[in-house]
């Protein structure tokens, strides 16, 4: 529910609804409607595809600054 | 990836950090001369036989990428913001990959006896990252999924 949601953080309620409005417009929470109450769900499988893409540039950067670090570690003294 | 679900037209960021034993000058250097560059650039499997910088705002770059397979990918961009030896800010397209103009900034943060290396890997285009998956540099990267995993 949008009150219980709300409560951890320090902005208004119509902050909040206007966050999760965009996370719907997002489709990663879906809302069922219960006269004035709504209640959000969290739909993680587009998370985990954006994560397993991120991983690929993840792995890359991860060796790319490896080889940085063996290549002048290696021989700080070079040029 | 499920072929119901919509295309998303968002964009990610990705930040890696390393903290290496050097000193901002020094990684600077080892990242914009091409001499340099040329020695150290590329994740395990890849080499990297060629690096042309123009070193100034507005500049041009091209890094060849000799992936596992021999393929050649060339990564290319023109720099946005050149300031030794802390930042260096510069576009990133993939060639015959990336659908949309990536960007890269890179910090070399002084840390005592170190520098902390900080990557932020901007604008990352779900669509371009989907049509890499499809072209193969995935291939070369799922290799580099399993040691990132491992580490």
């Amino acid at each position: 529910m949008i009150g219980e949601l709300a409560k951890p953080f320090d902005i208004t309620r119509v902050a909040v609804s206007k966050h999760l409005r965009v996370l719907e417009q997002a489709q990663l929470i879906s809302r069922a409607i219960d006269g004035r109450v709504h209640r959000c769900t969290l739909r993680a499988q587009p998370l985990r595809e954006v994560e397993q893409w991120l991983a690929g540039y993840r792995a890359f950067w991860t060796q790319n600054l490896e080889a940085l670090a063996h290549f002048v570690e290696s021989d700080p003294h070079e040029r | 990836m499920s072929g119901d679900t919509p295309s998303v037209q968002g964009v990610a960021t990705l930040i890696v950090r390393r903290m290496i034993r050097a000193t901002p000058e020094r990684l600077f250097a080892a990242w914009t001369d091409p001499r340099q560059l040329v020695q150290w650039w590329g994740p395990e499997g890849v080499s990297c036989p060629a690096a042309e910088l123009d070193l100034r705002p507005g500049g041009c770059y091209r890094i060849a990428n000799r992936l596992p397979d021999g393929r050649e990918l060339w990564i290319s961009g023109q720099f946005e913001l050149i300031e030794p030896p802390h930042r260096l800010v510069y576009t990133w397209c993939v060639e015959s990959v990336s659908a949309a103009t990536e960007r890269v900034d890179i910090r070399f943060e002084a840390r005592e006896s170190a520098t902390e290396v900080i990557v932020t890997h901007e604008r990352i285009a779900t669509e371009a990252a989907r049509t890499s998956h499809e072209r193969g540099w995935a291939g070369c990267l799922d290799g580099l999924a399993r040691f990132a995993e491992r580490a």
